[in-house]
């Protein structure tokens, strides 16, 4: 057991979560170990969650049929995904819910039904910590998949390669073993595999529990003759197969894990280089804890969370926000306000919408392969937009706090962390928002709370209401503009 | 070996001189120079990707091939379809006709502004990923990876590092083939101008100055070369500049007469930009929807229409939006400038598949259009027979798509071409 202090129960929280204001990290502290910490994230179903799912019963019409479009629709589905990601006590499983998302990507652009989006995600939700053979067949069995990636058009005698390919190319072991560089595969094990999963389909649910399909085969549809995979390679298969003893095959293969570590380490701790041993070798070691753990995704993250290199000074700081993270990170630290809305008028769709803006509009994204990460965000043109978005956090004022819909920061929230003294100030709110920064960054806050409208120095007076009013909004908004606040 | 652009802005730093103002190898005087922009400017680039997987034989039509019809039985054209909703023919000689939805483009090929790059291919060993093969191509090492970044980020690190004015933009979204080698020279996005400005509390405006102070020293100081908190100072205080630059002068000009589609869109925004920043010289945007496993040929009320929606409607948006940009930039005396380039990551498999779709393929057909093109036909139609084809029945080409990228280079950019490719590739000839 490793003890665990501040800095520390800040990151895990930044990374397993969205981020805490300073009373939940002090709780993270007050477990004693990283490992007890960790623990307590990753067992989440144990974590009281009532609060939310009242409020979503009160702020959304999900149960209401017919389920028409004036009750779920697409801004519903990403008010409802951030209105979780803002209020949830179980941060680790939305974050987790997000990543798996982000690798088994399906866009509206092309489902089209809002509620085979919603489907898919309460499945990824469910099951983001079962068995990985478990999870990828029911994503593989889930409408939002069936459409996305063309399997409903996939017949005996009339194949349709899409979904074969990406599951081996995105979702299980890419192109190339990412350690040992070998190809995992050839355009014949597309074609075969492509005929393993012919006349796969769904049922659609019934009317009172609208997102409740289940998966079908279509047995006139359904190639059943004998399929040859992998020839030539230890994992040479020929038998008649179907989808799910490929998906149990793929699973099994070492490149798969290797291929999770590269993915969960580039969401979760940071980015591998394989042109170092040293990579090579995290990726082989935690490729084992999931081969000797029957494929628990649990036991995967859980030796990802607790290893030296999670905890390294390579992974403090060592990712780039994404947008999700930007967006909420500061709502849960600073401890604003969020009203969801709804259900029916003045629902909020303001917050779904800064993350589409920032590059990450969720349920759509360009193709399959998901969101690039990190340096990918990062462009001259987002940069500007990520700084607007912090602006509209630090500026959104409520006139009644109690209806107002979105995210706003009352003067009381502001005052919390507002010292006497511009130093104790702004060491404060860097602080809170988990920024450490250089001394002449420091000081150019404090000339900043010194000086009052158009240049003319004025002394810092915290006292009024108008002066936090103005100056603090204005502080909020410059941490969140700093490169050091782009990390995570 | 000629001068590159970065060269010759130095040696252009003092005086201007009366040689420097004709126009040569596409260099010009107005880089870093402050000049009337109704005059002559330094070539531009207007890169557009065609996502998804072009299919080039519904671009590019064998209406002579009875292996093309037969392959094709429900998603071919056949020779009375190609005319436009004039009555015009799209046939461009006696094996080949354009799509009668390319109609404007048929228009700029009948007046010699239209090169028809046939048989662009990636080779044998690409995978017909959609994400290797726009990696491949963005890249330009055909290997899989970006271990330098995009081919035209590499250039725009080599011409535009260090330069203070506006010059790239991905419009829309960032491509690949944009992404920098290095960090030294990143590419914006850019999806809205109105968005483009740093944003402060609007009931304080008398507080903006102080915080822009505060926003300048924080993102203005230097990190260690290399690492994510220096991409995203150097980013953001770059940015900042730009905002400036672009609120000021694409208020100045508003064109008219484009289409309200997604890439008529992405086109006028960047007609503004190249009318009214004389660095602007490089520029990205997309159309999507070009993976057409199903609906190629799309039904519409019940029945196959090789007109309406499908591989016709992505391609008649792409000829309207393109006619109009042409027709704008004509009318600034700018059509001469700027060159505009298709791509896609791959073509589609020649036999259709059982949902009047095609499977992801190999060679296809890139466009290169603008007032300086020599247009015309370069390289082959790859053959249809059954021994051309390759083992999973797709079709082989024989351009490297690398000798386009030379070839823009070498005679459009004005730039040594091995610098960026690393590697010598034969002239193509549309150019120059």
């Amino acid at each position: 057991m490793i003890s665990i202090d501040y800095a520390g129960a800040s990151h895990l929280i930044r990374r397993m979560g969205f981020g805490a204001p300073p009373e939940d990290i002090d709780a993270l502290v007050a477990l004693g170990s990283r490992e007890a910490a960790v623990d307590y994230l990753l067992n989440y179903d144990k974590i009281d969650d009532k609060a939310l799912d009242d409020l979503i019963t009160a702020n959304f019409q999900l149960d209401e049929v017919p389920l028409d479009n004036t009750k779920f629709n697409p801004q519903e589905l990403r008010r409802l995904w951030f209105t979780r990601m803002i209020l949830t006590k179980r941060q680790f499983q939305e974050k987790l819910t997000l990543f798996w998302h982000n690798h088994f990507a399906t866009a509206i652009s092309k489902v089209n039904q809002e509620v085979l989006m919603q489907a898919q995600n309460n499945t990824l939700r469910a099951n983001a910590l079962a068995r990985f053979d478990d999870l990828l067949l029911k994503v593989a069995e889930e409408p939002a998949m069936l459409v996305y990636l063309d399997t409903l058009q996939n017949v005996r005698g009339n194949t349709n390669e899409n979904f074969a390919r990406e599951l081996q190319e995105l979702f299980t072991m890419g192109i190339y073993d990412v350690v040992t560089g070998e190809t995992n595969y050839t355009q014949t094990d597309i074609t075969e595999i492509a005929r393993t999963f012919t006349g796969w389909n769904f049922t659609r649910p019934p009317a009172n529990t609208p997102f409740n399909y289940t998966f079908r085969l279509v047995a006139a549809s359904h190639d059943n003759s004998s399929k040859t995979i992998y020839q030539g390679t230890p994992f040479a298969r020929t038998a008649n197969l179907d989808g799910a003893d490929v998906i149990s095959i793929i699973s099994s293969r070492p490149s798969t894990p290797r291929f999770l570590v590269k993915k969960f380490f580039e969401f979760f701790v940071y980015p591998l280089d394989f042109s170092k041993k040293a990579d090579r070798d995290t990726a082989d070691r935690l490729a084992t804890v999931y081969l000797n753990n029957d494929h628990s995704i649990k036991e995967f993250v859980r030796a990802i969370f607790t290893s030296d290199e999670f905890w390294s000074d390579r992974a403090m700081y060592g990712l780039i926000k994404t947008p999700p993270e930007f967006i909420v990170g500061p709502i849960r630290m600073l401890g604003a306000t969020y009203n969801a809305g709804g259900p029916v008028a003045q629902r909020d769709n303001s917050i779904y919408q800064r993350s589409a803006l920032l590059g990450m509009d969720l349920f759509n994204p360009l193709d399959v392969s998901g969101w690039d990460l990190n340096s990918a965000w990062i462009n001259t043109a987002s940069m500007l937009d990520r700084y607007n978005v912090a602006n509209a956090l630090a500026i959104t004022r409520a006139a009644n706090p109690t209806t107002q819909q979105g995210a706003f920061l009352t003067t009381d929230q502001l005052r919390k962390y507002t010292k006497a003294t511009t130093k104790k100030t702004v060491k404060g709110f860097l602080s809170v928002l988990n920024v450490s920064t250089d001394k002449p960054t420091i000081n150019s806050f404090r000339n900043y709370l010194d000086t009052g409208d158009d240049g003319v120095s004025q002394p810092f007076d915290p006292s009024t209401d108008a002066v936090i009013d103005k100056k603090i909004r204005g502080l909020v908004h410059l941490i969140m503009c700093l490169p050091e606040f782009q990390l995570n | 070996m000629p001068a590159t652009r970065r060269q010759f802005i130095k040696q252009s730093a003092g005086a201007v001189t009366a040689s420097m103002l004709i126009p040569k190898f596409g260099l010009t005087q107005a880089f870093g120079q402050s000049i009337d922009p109704s005059v002559n400017r330094g070539h531009k680039l207007v890169v557009i990707q065609f996502a998804g997987g072009n299919d080039g034989l519904s671009n590019l039509i064998p209406y002579t091939d009875s292996r093309y019809y037969q392959l094709r039985p429900d998603i071919s054209l056949q020779p009375s379809d190609l005319k436009d909703d004039t009555g015009a023919t799209t046939m461009i000689n006696s094996e080949l006709g354009l799509h009668p939805r390319l109609k404007e483009i048929k228009q700029l090929y009948d007046a010699g502004k239209v090169a028809i790059i046939l048989g662009v291919d990636e080779g044998p060993q690409m995978s017909l990923s959609h994400f290797e093969g726009t990696t491949n191509l963005a890249g330009a090492g055909l290997s899989g990876t970006l271990p330098k970044g995009g081919w035209l980020g590499r250039y725009a690190s080599q011409a535009f590092v260090g330069q203070p004015g506006f010059y790239a933009a991905g419009i829309g979204s960032l491509p690949q083939m944009f992404y920098s080698p290095d960090s030294s020279y990143v590419i914006p996005s850019i999806s809205s101008f109105a968005q483009y400005t740093l944003q402060t509390d609007g009931r304080n405006t008398r507080d903006r100055n102080n915080q822009i102070t505060a926003f300048t020293a924080g993102n203005g100081r230097t990190f260690p070369a290399g690492s994510f908190i220096e991409t995203v100072a150097g980013t953001g205080a770059h940015g900042f500049a730009d905002s400036v630059t672009i609120q000021t002068e694409t208020a100045k000009y508003n064109p008219l007469g484009y289409p309200n589609t997604g890439l008529g869109n992405f086109l006028k925004m960047i007609a503004q930009l190249i009318v009214t920043i004389p660095t602007s010289a490089l520029f990205h945007c997309s159309i999507g929807g070009f993976d057409f496993h199903q609906n190629l040929v799309a039904v519409v009320n019940g029945q196959l229409n090789k007109l309406v929606n499908g591989q016709a409607g992505l391609l008649m948006q792409f000829s309207q939006a393109v006619k109009a940009f042409y027709d704008d930039l004509d009318a600034h005396g700018l059509s001469q400038n700027t060159l505009i380039m298709t791509y896609s990551e791959f073509g589609r498999r020649v036999q259709q598949n059982g949902t009047t779709g095609a499977d992801h393929g190999r060679a296809s057909a890139w466009y290169v259009i603008g007032g300086s093109v020599h247009g015309g036909i370069y390289g082959q139609q790859p053959s249809l027979a059954a021994t051309a084809l390759d083992r999973n029945g797709n079709l082989v080409g024989n351009i490297d798509l690398r000798s386009i990228y030379a070839t823009v280079l070498d005679k459009w950019l004005d730039h040594d071409s091995k610098s960026v490719l690393d590697a010598t590739y034969p002239d193509l000839g549309f150019l120059g």
